[in-house]
């Protein structure tokens, strides 16, 4: 079971300027979704959802979202807004990344999407996805 | 590129709301204060280059990598 939504960038994403226009697949069975370009269907990017590995990520990003990010938004009250970062896949899955400098704020009622660059220093843009939680298994478990 | 020379403390006003103040400078590095309103959004530019670049890897991974064996195998560990 998935949800297909399309989702509109105003400002695009940074290195895709020119793709407002993305289809955004939610699964349900796992925490990933996957976000393609519909003008280009070459260009996608699967996602996470940061609060399956870090747990105060939320709360913590809560205040870098500037007026401006709202506005884009178009942030009421009571929006519920989807926050989900891009993963960058190695060929061996315990490299995978997640880009935590700079999450994508989703606001699933009005379909209007942007990508955050936080300023704070503490997210890495290429932090390892399993780094945690993989300390206690060998590596010949989790990619076999 | 319109050039200014300042020294320290002295500031430079941008449009009605922006004031920028060079606070300090030691060798290379000069350090810049930024007053403007909530909504104007401040980055360091190579930070807007870094998520460019590190976007631009992440979905490159479509055409090679980025298969339907490794998110499977990512769905894997994620539901584990």
């Amino acid at each position: 079971m998935e949800e297909k939504n399309i989702i509109i960038f105003p400002q695009g994403v940074p290195g895709f300027e020119k793709y407002r226009e993305w289809s955004f697949v939610i699964e349900e069975e796992a925490p990933l979704a996957q976000l393609v370009s519909v003008e280009n269907e070459y260009i996608g990017f699967v996602l996470t959802r940061p609060e399956v590995y870090f747990a105060d990520y939320l709360t913590e990003i809560e205040t870098e979202i500037d007026l401006d990010t709202q506005k884009v938004l178009e942030i009421k009250e009571n929006t519920e807004l989807n926050v989900w970062n891009i993963l960058c896949i190695a060929e061996d899955i315990i490299e995978t990344t997640i880009n935590l400098k700079a999450p994508l704020l989703i606001n699933l009622e009005n379909q209007i999407g942007c990508q955050l660059i936080l300023n704070q220093e503490k997210y890495d843009s290429k932090q390892l996805l399993f780094s945690h939680q993989n300390m206690k298994e060998n590596k010949e478990g989790v990619t076999g | 590129m319109l050039v200014l020379s300042r020294k320290t403390n002295e500031k430079i006003k941008i449009g009605e709301d922006i004031e920028i103040t060079i606070v300090s400078v030691s060798g290379e590095v000069v350090r810049v204060g930024i007053e403007a309103p909530k909504e104007v959004k401040i980055l360091r530019s190579e930070v807007y280059e870094e998520i460019s670049r590190q976007n631009q890897a992440a979905a490159e991974t479509k055409d090679n990598k980025f298969n339907q064996a490794a998110i499977s195998l990512l769905r894997t560990k994620l539901t584990e």
